[in-house]
């Protein structure tokens, strides 16, 4: 349990403040719309290409930069093509010794 | 260290009808609330009213009594909140960190931004003036290392002095925050003040150096704390999503008259088991707890109570929270007098899964308040009401024209 004490916690000015909801309600839709990144619109040419740099990614397993969208944020990885699974449309990058599942559709960009 | 401001409109309400109603700049001027309908109190009063002795809270007959050219405007709560939230974004573009504390006050964390724009003070100043330059009003600003020495410079420094910028360093709080009686220190009440009096401890100093084992003892986690801040001490970060989190959903309304009546008052239930409900289904939650409160008509007396019951499963539907409600109210309701009354929805969880009681089928009942509250987005709140609505002790067609209480 935290309390007013605990560090890193905003209790003491969360239990004080008198707020209207109305006045939250904006407040919280504006905050979402201030972090949250909506998603890209797609590309087929731009789909294209990116599937054959995957494919040339997995045959020679070089190191690449996967820029990609998740829950409404941009994520970084630096790794390799560990897999492709085509029928989940997933790729598999693997960056150090973890493997990240991503959705082919939420790639971003792919920098070699 | 960090760098915290706390940024406050200056008579916020009242300065925003000034810039609204020009001729009103030089003249005294109060907002306030209907006094035919009970809530005839002082919500602002601008800085010439106050040179008669005009207070917040005070009722309007009194002030009336201190300045008879007094000029008395109507609350317009939707464009404050507007005014207020136009701030915000103004605030955001000196820093990603601005987390509202209230309708006229806002925490902005710069330490990552102040050198920017040259130092802290260079910052403050350009803050001030563009808030005035944009919105005609006066900011003032508190700076300290943290939040709790940011609120005080401001409440108690900078709105006092010609620039309206003040700071609390809190390496010198021996000569300036310590001499302040024990009253002014953030989080203590009345009632602590007068506790902390008997004690011994007339100023913030007296309480700073006093054991903090004897206040933990005697307070707990509260004693802590109210002498971490004596001391200038406060670890809260400023956070922006800070209104994200909810944990209950509640509405809380002042009756017109007093309502004696048990009919009445179960009307006034179902109104605002209506209205919870809707926000609870807006945000796409259920909840478990059911609160009701009630405020008794002599307010001395303590005739008022506040109860909870958990639910069997979870709901979002007006009908579920008004039926826990009855019951709740019945069970404890002396038959006093009722001045007002409260529903809230607590225990709140995503929509997403959850166990359906094996006796009810919410699930069409939901879809049916869905659509109603599609209506009701479309065509406005009073487009579909209940029947009890139409009687005359309810409330749905007033409340529709309100926020907090008074009018839009």
């Amino acid at each position: 349990m935290s309390n007013k004490l605990t560090i890193g916690s905003n209790m003491l000015w969360e239990s004080s403040r008198m707020m209207l909801p109305e006045h939250k309600a904006i407040l919280k839709e504006h905050e979402q719309k201030r972090t949250h990144i909506n998603p890209k619109t797609y590309d087929e040419q731009l789909l294209e290409e990116m599937s054959n740099t995957i494919e040339q990614l997995y045959s020679t397993k070089t190191l690449a930069t996967f820029t990609y969208y998740e829950d409404h944020t941009r994520y970084q990885l630096e790794g390799t093509v560990d897999d492709i699974d085509k029928t989940a449309k997933q790729v598999v990058v693997k960056e150090e010794n973890t493997r990240y599942f991503i959705n082919f559709l939420d790639f971003i960009s792919i920098d070699v | 260290m960090r760098t915290i401001f706390l940024i406050d409109m200056q008579s916020f309400y009242a300065s925003v009808e000034k810039v609204k109603n020009s001729h009103l700049w030089n003249h005294p001027v109060v907002v306030a609330g209907d006094p035919k309908k009970r809530n005839g109190i002082i919500l602002a009063a601008c800085p010439i009213a106050k040179t008669f002795g005009i207070k917040t809270a005070e009722p309007l007959w009194q002030a009336y009594q201190k300045c008879s050219s007094l000029h008395v405007v109507s609350p317009h709560m939707s464009l404050y909140i507007d005014v207020s939230y136009q701030i915000t974004q103004l605030l955001e573009q000196y820093s990603d960190y601005v987390e509202v504390y209230s309708i006229d006050e806002q925490f902005v964390d710069v330490t990552s931004t102040e050198r920017l724009f040259g130092n802290k003070y260079v910052l403050a100043d350009s803050i001030r003036r563009e808030i005035k330059d944009s919105m005609g009003i006066e900011a003032k600003i508190g700076m300290g290392p943290n939040k709790v020495l940011a609120k005080m410079a401001c409440d108690h420094f900078a709105k006092k002095n010609e620039t309206g910028i003040a700071e609390l360093d809190p390496n010198h709080l021996e000569e300036t925050l310590w001499p302040l009686p024990i009253g002014k220190l953030f989080g203590v009440g009345s009632r602590m003040q007068t506790h902390l009096t008997q004690m011994g401890l007339h100023t913030i100093g007296n309480l700073a150096n006093y054991p903090v084992k004897w206040l933990k003892k005697r307070w707990g986690i509260n004693g802590e704390v109210l002498w971490q801040l004596a001391n200038g001490i406060d670890l809260s970060p400023v956070v922006p999503s800070t209104h994200e989190l909810q944990k209950a959903i509640g509405h809380h309304m002042t009756l017109p008259h007093d309502y004696h009546s048990i009919q009445s008052i179960y009307v006034i239930l179902l109104e605002l088991s209506e209205e919870v409900a809707r926000r609870v289904r807006k945000q796409n939650k259920i909840g478990t707890i059911v609160h009701v409160s009630v405020k008794g008509a002599n307010l001395d007396k303590k005739e008022g109570f506040h109860r909870q019951l958990k639910l069997e499963a979870p709901t979002q539907l007006a009908q579920v929270i008004y039926k826990t409600a009855k019951q709740l109210f019945m069970k404890h309701w002396s038959g006093c007098p009722v001045r007002g009354l409260g529903i809230a929805l607590g225990g709140l969880a995503e929509n997403v899964e959850r166990q359906l009681s094996f006796f009810d089928q919410p699930l069409e009942q939901e879809e049916l308040a869905r659509t109603i509250d599609d209506l009701k987005d479309l065509y406005g709140p009073t487009s579909v009401i209940k029947a009890s609505s139409l009687f005359s002790d309810a409330q749905a067609h007033q409340r529709a024209k309100k926020i907090g209480g008074h009018d839009r």
